[in-house]
Parts: structure tokens; sequence; C-alpha cells
């Protein structure tokens, strides 16, 4: 015999823990993620546009 | 009930609204072609791919459906909550499906199909996508609209030009407006790199809402009366069904059929495509699996939580109305039980938890704008037009992107807000989301797993996938009409509006798909090899039986 409510306790507290601590760990972890992604765009975008700015020296 | 919400609460919406809004502005030199616009140039790394997956799948109206089935059915409802966990948790353990389709290269799922089985594949692919995604998403504002309506208690406009008649607006409609407004303006402008990183400010902001909210609930609040209260109120107000998923008090409760047809619908659903986005978005298929895995325990959460919210709405709410009151808004509107408990919250709480729910609506819309525009985009106009010999350049393809999600900002504006829906929320969710996912599940399945998968298979997938849904859709809307209008359907008509039940299409749905593509596939007799254009198949097969082989 199954008792539910005290199962359905469980997976409430089973929720708020791994929620709210898995949100914690995404917090930290994507604000770092976040700079190491605009680095990443911003270095193809100085590529970009230094490559823009040769384009036409190699056509003269 | 008195209100608790203060100029106090205004000023912290206000101020989220800017520093959520403001950096997507900021990113529009990050963009230079359609692949940084829809899926961030796939640069997104673990941890902020799972915050933008869960901030764009934790809507308002996420917390709306799930509080109002905790209010509906009290714990069994939660029986929701551990399939949607344990299915992406297979998911994302083992990699099935998803690191496929992140292997495969492809920015939207149509255009896997295109690639695995055949361009007409992909047309009518996308447009099924199109079309149950974007009528998924209409009725979003009605409900989200509904929720702020009865938390902030904006009252109605009343406007007179000189000494013309007084025409009352709705403000709520105004509010809702603007916001879309918002939404429309960041996402044009920046697409996916503005939706990354709003989406990782909005899980964070909606994060410490929900938990302030959820501790204030368990503890704070005399008429709920913690743990302890919540399941003596479930026992007297919802006895059995409130607890056992497997009973139903008449039309009342879980039962077995539901559980078969989410079990299904879970597994599938990362092929909805405001998901599979992200999945594509990732930087490597391993990625994918990390973000899958992780994404499994906010699934849970995110249905359990709104759900606990829900439930404690039955112990507040029975002490606070009269019986009668009570009954009343269990039968009649349980969508509006929750939004009454959280009417509760003191003054500043309510400001912050109001912010985490515009925090979810906004990273919600901005998510499926993206989506369905991307889809409509690159799945029917870019073939269509290839077909007729016209090569559309990066540049045009951005535009016409840009110029879906206008109209999908009027056609939320008016199909969402103004127009009125009889269809319960959770019923039209679910159903148009089962018309997309059973076929592109049975797609993308037998697609990576299945050699002899065919163009032909795919078509009879898609359609079977598909027809019980529409079938449905068609039954109902004439009954409503015959009740609207006074004239009788045909007796037929009738008994399947009666007989085809939300589970019941669920339930057909995924299996007739699955059907519909292997007799097509067998019937055609072309396997998925002949096609020249097909995807590394032999990759593909490789990580069905070594799904850890991309580490």
């Amino acid at each position: 015999m199954i008792e539910w409510e005290q199962v359905w306790k469980y997976v409430v507290w089973a929720a708020i823990i791994s929620y709210f601590g898995l949100g914690l760990a995404i917090t930290f972890g994507g604000f770092f993620d976040a700079i190491k992604m605009f680095r990443r765009l911003e270095a193809e975008h100085t590529e970009d546009q230094m490559a823009n700015a040769e384009a036409p020296m190699s056509r003269e | 009930m008195p209100l608790a919400f203060s100029t106090v609460d205004w000023w912290i919406v206000g101020v989220y609204m800017l520093i959520a809004t403001v950096p997507g502005f900021l990113c529009r030199k990050y963009i230079k072609g359609q692949e940084d616009f829809l899926i961030a140039g796939r640069s997104l790394n673990i941890w902020l791919a799972t915050a933008t997956l869960t901030a764009s799948e934790m809507g308002l109206i996420t917390v709306m459906y799930m509080a109002e089935m905790g209010f509906k059915i009290g714990f069994s409802a939660m029986v929701l909550g551990l399939i949607a966990g344990g299915a992406t948790l297979f998911v994302g353990a083992t990699g099935f499906m998803v690191a496929g389709l992140r292997r495969s290269g492809v920015t939207t799922l149509a255009e896997y199909y295109e690639k695995r089985y055949s361009k007409g594949v992909r047309v009518l692919g996308g447009f099924i996508i199109a079309v149950a995604g974007i009528l998924n998403y209409g009725v979003f504002l009605q409900v989200e609209a509904d929720f702020i309506r009865i938390i902030s208690g904006v009252p109605d406009m009343h406007i007179a030009f000189g000494a013309g008649p007084v025409h009352v607006i709705p403000s709520i409609n105004l509010v809702m407006s603007v916001l879309v407004v918002i939404v429309l303006l960041y996402v044009l402008l920046g697409g996916m790199v503005s939706v990354v990183l709003t989406d990782y400010i909005q899980f964070v902001v909606l994060t410490v809402g929900m938990g302030l909210t959820t501790w204030w609930i368990l503890t704070k609040m005399p008429e709920v009366g913690g743990m302890g209260g919540i399941v003596q109120a479930v026992q007297e107000h919802r006895p059995e069904y409130g607890f056992n998923p497997f009973v139903k008090h008449g039309a009342i409760g879980v039962g077995l059929l539901f559980i078969i047809w989410q079990c299904m619908h879970w597994t599938g659903s990362n092929t909805w495509q405001t998901q599979a986005f992200r999945t594509s978005a990732t930087d490597s298929p391993r990625t994918a699996k990390v973000m899958w895995s992780m994404t499994a325990v906010n699934f849970f959460g995110r249905a359990i939580i709104p759900m606990l919210w829900g439930v404690a709405a039955i112990a507040f709410l029975s002490k606070t109305l009269s019986p009668d009151a009570f009954d009343q808004l269990s039968t009649s509107n349980p969508r509006q039980g929750m939004p009454m408990l959280l009417q509760a919250l003191p003054a500043g709480l309510v400001g912050f938890m109001l912010a985490g729910m515009l925090a979810a609506l906004m990273s919600t819309h901005s998510s499926y704008m993206l989506a369905w525009s991307g889809v409509l985009t690159e799945d029917l106009v870019v073939p269509i037009t290839r077909a007729l010999g016209i090569n559309l350049p990066e540049w045009s393809r951005i535009w016409i992107t840009r110029f879906f999600i206008l109209c999908l900002g009027a056609f939320l504006i008016v199909f969402g807000l103004w127009f009125k829906m009889k269809e319960t929320i959770w019923n039209y969710l679910s159903l148009t989301g089962t018309m997309y996912v059973a076929g592109s599940t049975a797609l993308l399945v037998m697609g990576l797993y299945w050699r002899r998968a065919s163009a032909a298979g795919a078509y009879l997938g898609l359609l079977f996938g598909a027809m019980p849904g529409l079938v449905y859709l068609v039954a109902r809307i004439l009954v409503l009409l015959g009740e609207t209008y006074g004239f009788s359907v045909p007796g037929t008509v009738a008994w399947l509006d009666r007989e085809l039940t939300e589970p019941r299409v669920g339930v057909i749905s995924f299996p007739l798909a699955f059907l519909g593509l292997v007799v097509g596939s067998l019937a055609s007799g072309r396997s998925g090899e002949t096609r020249r254009e097909a995807p590394p198949l032999d990759d593909q097969l490789a990580l069905a039986g070594a799904a850890g082989g991309d580490q």
C-alpha cells in the first residue's frame, strides 16, 4: 500500500531543494558562461571588422 | 480580499523591466547572420544553455496551468512533474534524440526533415510545426492577463472625448500590449543573443521570486498552515483523488490514460521548436546532453512548485472564502485559485514575485516569437522560394524573420488578448502540442535510429500524428457552433466530440504517427540510404548504439 501523503511530501521537498540548488549553481555558472560567450562573439566581431577593413586594400 | 499591491511593488516591477530589457538592445552589433540571430552562433556553454532553456520554458502560462492543476486535483497533479523530470533525465542521460539532432547541425527541426527525408517533408513538417505552435502560443496573453489583473488589481480605464460617451478600456489590455511591444523590440533588434542574455537575467529574477514566494507560503501564512495544513485541506476538499493519481472522481483526477499520454509527450517534447532551438544553440552534442540532464531538475521543479502553490490555495481559500464561493471557484474557475492566494503576499514581495512572473512571461514570448518566425522563414519561405529558383540572401532572411516576428506580435494582441477562447487552457495547449509533437517525435526517432525510414513514411507519420487532434478540434468547433447558432450536428460528429477526450487523443496520436511512418516506409520500398543528401546516418546510428560516444 503506497502512502501517497508521504510520497508527495518527499516529492515537494525534493523539488524545492533540487530546483533552487540548481538555480544557485546556474546563476553563478551562467554569469561566467555569458562572459565567455561575449568574449567569443567580440573576437569574431573584431575579426570581421579587420577583414572588412582589409578587403578594399587587397583590391587595390 | 484586500490587495497588497502598492507603489513599492510598481517601482520594483519598473526597475526590473529596465534591468531586464536594456542589455538586449546592446547586443545588436553581434548579429551578422541568420545563425547568430536564431541560435546565437552555436556559442552556448552548459550553464547559460540551461538557464536560457529553463527561462524560456518557464512561462507565466506554465505557472498558471500547473497551479490550476494543483488547485483542481491536489497532490495527484504532481505526477506530471515526476514524468516531466524522469523523461527529460532519460533524454539527457542517454542523448536519445537530442545528441543526434545537435550532431546533424540543423537550425530548425524541419531542416532535419529535409536532410533526412525530402524537401516536401520539410515544407509539410514546417507547416504543421508553425500552425500548431502558433495556435498554441496564441492564447498565452489571455491567461497571463488574467494573472496580472488579479494580482495587481489594475482598474479599467474610463475615457471620454469631450462631452461624448465614456469608453471603458480594460487597462490590462494596454499593459499587455506594452509588454508585447517591448518584447518585440528587443527580439527584433537582437535575436537569440539578446534572448540569451535577457533569459539569464530573467532566470535569476524568476528563481529568487519563486523561492521567496514558496518560503512565505509555507512559513508565513497561518491560513495555509505549512505542509501539515495543506495535506489536511486536500484530505478534506479533494479526498482520495487528491493524493492517488490512479483514482478518478467522475471526470476529475489524473488517471492511467493521462499518465501514459504524458510519458510519451514528455519524452518527445524536446522536439518542440523552442526546445529544439536550444539543442541547436549548444556548442556540442555533449553540452546538449548535459543541458538536458540539468533541465530535468528544472522541469521537475517548474511543475511541482507552482502545483504546490495551487494546492496551498486549497488550504488558504477554503478558510478565507465562504463554502459556496470556494466550491464555485473549484468547479468553474480553478485557474484563479493560485493568483488569489498570491494576492495575500506582503507589499514588496508581491512586486518581486510579479517581476519574476513578468520575467517568465517575457523570456517565453521572446523565445516563442523567435522560434515560430524562424520556422516560417527557414522551413516555408526559403524552401518554396528555392524551388522557384530564387536564392534568398542572408540579410533578406533576417528581415523576413523580423517581419514574421512583427506579424506574430500583432496576432498575439488580436487573437490572444481580445479573442475569447471557450476551451480551457490546459486542454487547448495539450491538444495543439500533441498535434505537433507526435509527428515530430516519430520522424526524429525513426530518422535517427531506423535506416529504412523514408520520405513516404515521413508524410504519413506527420499526417497521422496531427490527425486525431485535428478531428477533435473540428468536432469540438462544429458542436460549439451548433450550440451557438441552434443547429444540430450529425450524430457522428456528436459522438466524436463526446468520445475523443484529450488523453484519448494524446494516447492515440503517438502510436498512429509511428505506425504511419513504418507503414509508409515499408510500402514505399525506398530506404533513407538512397537519398544522396541524407545526413551522416552512420554517425547517427552509432549514436544510437553508443550514446556516450560523443564525450
